[in-house]
């Protein structure tokens, strides 16, 4: 609370003016009606054609037909019989789908929260630190981003092997810690999960301490003056300015790993298949057995949509979040 | 974007990962990998479908079936396959010899050969039987996932004229060709009509390690009670008794052990009768089935299996019975060949007398074919002695079986399984792999087996739930 006070000076100072969300949006669309804004806005909807014909064709349109397809018995061929909402229900009757739905959960915090603290907690310090190596270090971080999945998974599965061949075993024993060498991470009921998520944190962490870097970089560096001034420690100016002035980062951030996590499929699919058990299936795994394997396009299309939903309501509460709290946006 | 790297992955997996296992079981089974492409491509999938459902033109109804001579009208036969050389290097290495065979044959016809990996045939096939651009011949897959689908959606011929016309169940054996029967609407499976013919087998049996199995003073398995008498002797001398592994990536050692033991325990018409759903309520719910569960669940806790086997892929395994390190190794002949290699004479393979196992994939004839003679007259040629012997030769199990003077020439090993596969089919012990039974069965498996590996659930807990899998799968088609 404290701090809060402190840190009303500083931003504020940037703010645009106090008007409420919807009046702003109200004062910008009156902008947009002078002659010279007609003609530009004429030309940037001829523009925006062919991406949205893209756009229309390849998204718009299949998602309209899984929201049709999912409320049908269908094997993706043959003949069609409603199914009203029962490829609904079956997502929270159905123990294995309403399983894989609270594993997305769990996963968010690994794909999604834990990889964004870690990003601004290390964008942060090096903020602080003289820029020699920065390029170095980004394109270090950001590697496992521009692996294909595949390759990430399956170079984790022989590092979390078991016995002397996994590398982490191996690392274990190294340090005394022989007790857990014979552990297959990946194949423990109690393990899996949180190790499959591991491995997403440190798929993610690049991503998100590049974005934060560019935008440390963009935070004035008088900002960070005036508080050292004011007496301000590392800690306070993380969260009274390194914070609050990423906010715009933070959201684009967590945006995209929610959406990776709720979409997670190559990862479990070649560490665990979902298993041991079914420890660690993921809807995405589901959607695809559903209509590969079992020719089941409904129940399919059903668990899709739903992922769909939920992809936009976190798209939407984070937004909103934003909007609201962050002035500089 | 994040969607489109995942799927193209998705897609890279499927091929590296059937490549380890060969066989038929192999190629089904891999169907769990394949066409990785989630609901762009299922969208499509479904407009295209929609599109060109049903205009019936079905050429194989016009023509009455006869077999081909070397004087009929000639042609082109496109033949479609999965034999790639990453994935079947011996059916891959068979392929120009069947092709040279038949247009030697029947001198009019050229035959085009498209191999293709599983995941683009089982992603392509639906869509493209139903279409003018359908092959003459394909191999298509068995199951009710792929071949069932075929089936209800009237994609392929009813092959039980050209059965009869060439003698074909009197070659293979009925029980191979029920494997690939279905009704006509699709939703029983073993009986009705055949719609594939195989032309290789592939059984479970058990691999042995005769040096180990000496230094352990266990005996070579010729019964069950021996075998079973030998685990604790290996144990003892301090060797892992069995080299095993249930984790990814593709390890079916999990249900194939558990086929192998319920072989053991259960008899074989139990496991035929829930496979093909005969009888008013098949089940799996006996005391033989129990057993092989607590069996299986007493090795994992007495330490029969390889440490760590929950992390392992089957490739582990493998390589752990190759290099000598375990004393037995459960898994099917199509690692025959690889035993060989290293352990040579070291090694023998032993199937009981009631084993699992199944055909490899059968060829089919679409109803769009262009030529359902000809496509005949190529099966007849898969089966012929030539393609059969070579079989051997690649170390795969023919359909047909070879006479005992042929046989005699080939290693102990694959003599074996041969055998074993004849006498099976021959008596009846010959037991569908279990996972046919509904199409989600192979995966609720997996997960049974696992927890019953862990010792989350009970043997019998594991099996009343399989069977509560499996009834209400029934109930509800």
């Amino acid at each position: 609370m404290n701090r809060s006070r402190t840190l009303s000076s500083v931003p504020q100072a940037l703010a645009s003016p106090p008007t409420s969300r919807w009046g702003r949006r109200r004062a910008r669309a009156r902008q947009f009606d002078t002659p010279q804004s007609k003609g530009d806005r004429r030309l940037g909807l001829i523009l925006i054609i062919p991406a949205a014909v893209i756009l229309a064709v390849f998204i718009i349109y299949p998602l309209i037909e899984a929201v049709d397809y999912s409320f049908l018995n269908w094997d993706g061929i043959g003949p069609k019989t409603s199914a009203g909402l029962s490829n609904y229900t079956a997502l929270w009757s159905n123990p294995v789908e309403r399983q894989s739905l609270e594993h997305a959960g769990i996963l968010i915090c690994f794909y999604s929260l834990i990889p964004t603290a870690l990003g601004l907690m290390a964008a942060a310090l090096i903020a602080r630190l003289p820029q020699r190596g920065m390029g170095v270090l980004r394109v270090i971080y950001f590697l496992p981003q521009v692996l294909v999945t595949i390759v990430v998974a399956v170079v984790w599965t022989w590092i979390l092997a078991p016995g002397g061949s996994g590398t982490l075993n191996s690392l274990l024993h190294t340090f005394g810690l022989s007790g857990n060498v014979g552990t297959p991470w990946l194949g423990s009921f109690s393990d899996a999960l949180i190790a499959v998520g591991l491995v997403a944190v440190w798929l993610d962490f690049g991503l998100c301490f590049v974005l934060f870097l560019s935008g440390v970089q963009r935070i004035p560096t008088s900002l960070y003056d005036a508080a050292r001034v004011d007496g301000a420690g590392i800690i306070r100016e993380f969260w009274l300015i390194t914070v609050p002035m990423m906010k715009r980062e933070i959201g684009v951030a967590l945006t995209i790993t929610i959406v990776a996590s709720l979409q997670s499929f190559t990862l479990i699919y070649q560490a665990t298949l979902g298993g041991p058990g079914t420890a660690t299936t993921v809807p995405g795994l589901l959607v695809y057995r559903d209509a590969f394997q079992l020719g089941t396009v409904g129940a399919a299309s059903a668990l899709g949509v739903a992922l769909a939903l939920l992809t936009f309501v976190f798209t939407f509460v984070i937004r909103a979040l934003l909007e609201r709290k962050g002035e500089l946006a | 974007m994040m969607d489109n790297k995942q799927f193209e992955a998705g897609d890279g997996i499927g091929r590296t990962q059937h490549s380890s296992l060969l066989g038929g079981h192999r190629a089904r089974i891999t169907l769990v990998a394949a066409g990785a492409l989630s609901a762009a491509v299922l969208a499509a999938a479904g407009v295209a479908g929609t599109a060109g459902a049903k205009s019936v033109t079905a050429s194989a109804a016009s023509t009455a079936p006869a077999k081909l001579t070397a004087s009929s009208p000639g042609g082109t036969l496109t033949q479609w396959n999965w034999e790639t050389e990453a994935d079947d290097p011996g059916g891959h290495a068979l392929m120009p010899l069947a092709i040279k065979l038949f247009e030697k044959a029947y001198p009019k016809w050229k035959v085009t050969n498209r191999e293709m990996t599983l995941e683009e045939q089982t992603d392509s096939l639906p869509l493209a039987l139903d279409n003018s651009g359908a092959p003459d011949v394909t191999e298509t897959n068995e199951g009710f996932g792929s071949m069932g689908r075929l089936v209800a959606d009237d994609e392929l011929v009813n092959l039980a004229s050209y059965s009869k016309l060439y003698g074909w169940s009197k070659e293979v054996g009925s029980v191979p060709l029920q494997y690939n029967s279905f009704t006509s609407n699709g939703k029983a499976f073993g009986s009705g009509n055949v719609y594939g013919v195989p032309w290789s087998a592939a059984p479970l049996g058990i691999f042995f390690n005769k040096a180990l199995l000496k230094k352990a003073g266990a005996k070579i398995p010729t019964s069950w009670s021996q075998f079973f008498a030998d685990l604790p002797l290996l144990k003892k001398a301090g060797i892992v008794p069995m080299a095993y592994a249930g984790g990814q990536p593709t390890a079916y050692q999990p249900v194939h052990v558990f086929y192998t033991l319920a072989d053991a325990f259960a008899k074989a018409s139990t496991s035929i009768n829930f496979v093909f759903h005969n009888g008013k309520s098949p089940s799996i719910n006996t005391p033989g089935y129990v057993k092989a569960a607590q069996t299986f669940q007493n090795w994992s806790k007495d330490g029969y299996l390889t440490p760590g086997y929950a992390g392992l892929s089957d490739t582990a395994a493998l390589n752990d019975f190759t290099s000598g390190k375990a004393g037995f190794f459960i898994e099917g002949e199509w690692y025959i060949s690889s035993v060989q290699s290293t352990l040579h004479g070291n090694a023998g393979f032993w199937e009981p007398p009631s084993i699992t196992g199944g055909p490899g994939e059968g060829y089919s004839i679409p109803t769009r074919s262009a030529d359902p003679n000809a496509a005949a007259a190529f099966i007849n040629i898969l089966l012929g002695p030539q393609i059969q012997k070579a079989n051997l030769q690649q170390g795969e199990v023919p359909v047909v079986a070879p006479s005992a003077s042929v046989l005699a020439k080939f290693p102990a090993m694959i003599q074996s399984a041969t055998n074993g596969w004849a006498a099976a089919v021959k008596s009846n012990q010959l037991v569908p792999f279990l996972d046919y039974a509904t199409p989600n069965f192979l995966n609720q498996e997996m997960a049974a087996v696992q927890e019953l590996q862990a010792g989350k659930l009970t043997p019998q807990a594991m099996i009343t739930s399989l069977q509560s899998d499996y009834t209400q799968y029934w109930s509800s088609k």
